[in-house]
């Protein structure tokens, strides 16, 4: 018989920023995320699923999206958009879990600004990583893969 | 055009309280122990505040010194682990100019027979509003006033 450890409660924040210059106007970069059919096609990292998805942009917005690998779509991510400035900036809150179990709160900022002919995009991720299930490392990652589909799409 | 910036930044504070960590987690989830100390300074107008303190569940207050603009405090929580942990997103209005958004993390640790709290706040200032130092200055004026509450609570126990 195996007792479980009881669990230590840890939170470890980091910030990650990325930059991405796209040759497409700022308009139709912003339609990834405002635009549901864009979305879908870069929402997710690497070549993970998106199993379920709301949409709801718009401040005070609620979205709720189930993802992960095709076999095991086991995170979900509870996002809320705070503040919105078309073509220009979008600042949402966002709770992940993972089977049930909070692994990361995050703010994140997206800034949209127009760069020889196309668009220069910043994002900003402030996030905090609870009880040691997730880093920044990975997180970042997973991000990057997900802003070099949207140059892909565009 | 409206010329659109942004700054972020990050700032922890640590505390130590001599109440249990039970005590001082309840001066946050207890709607009237919360409106004792979550409060701007004495001179300042009020609104009601408003806390369903549950994940999901908003918080809200406004207030600020007569004749001058509004602060409007809008917060959301996303995670609650009774007595060790509240992460909640709030966003801070100037009257009507949304001038921050922010990720505040309090961790409830015990201390001795007291608790040591750590709250790490990391916030996006819009469009110029940049006030990390009176923001600071604000939540380290809370962290007295919890600290004044926690004390009268133990006086008259």
């Amino acid at each position: 018989m195996t007792t479980a450890a009881p669990l230590v409660r840890t939170v470890e924040h980091g910030t990650i920023r990325l930059e991405r210059i796209y040759k497409a106007a700022p308009a139709r970069v912003f339609a990834a995320w405002a635009e549901p059919a864009a979305r879908a096609r870069w929402d997710v990292p690497g070549r993970w699923i998106i199993a379920e998805q709301t949409f709801d942009f718009r401040e005070g917005g609620h979205e709720v999206r189930r993802f992960g690998p095709r076999d095991d779509p086991r995170f979900v991510a509870e996002t809320r958009y705070v503040d919105i400035v078309p073509q220009q900036r979008i600042v949402y809150a966002y709770g992940m879990t993972s089977r049930g179990e909070r692994i990361s709160v995050s703010l994140t900022t997206v800034e949209f600004s127009p760069s020889a002919g196309g668009t220069r995009l910043v994002l900003t991720e402030q996030i905090a990583f609870l009880d040691g299930r997730d880093n920044a490392i990975d997180r970042e990652e997973g991000l990057s893969s997900m802003l070099d589909k949207i140059g892909l799409g565009l | 055009m409206t010329k659109r910036s942004t700054a972020h930044a990050t700032f922890t504070i640590e505390r130590h309280f001599p109440s249990p960590r039970e005590k001082v987690f309840r001066a946050y989830s207890d709607p009237k122990s919360k409106a004792k100390w979550f409060v701007g300074p004495e001179d300042w107008e009020r609104s009601d505040h408003k806390l369903d303190f549950r994940e999901g569940g908003r918080e809200s207050v406004s207030g600020g010194p007569p004749g001058q603009p509004v602060h409007y405090f809008n917060g959301l929580y996303q995670d609650i682990v009774p007595n060790e942990r509240i992460v909640m997103s709030y966003e801070m209005h100037m009257d009507k100019t949304r001038i921050s958004v922010s990720l505040g993390t309090t961790e409830f640790r015990t201390d001795g027979k007291g608790t040591k709290l750590v709250y790490t706040e990391q916030i996006v200032f819009l469009d110029g509003h940049d006030h990390l130092a009176a923001r600071e200055e604000g939540t380290r004026a809370l962290f007295d006033n919890l600290a004044a509450a926690l004390e009268r609570e133990a006086q008259a126990a």
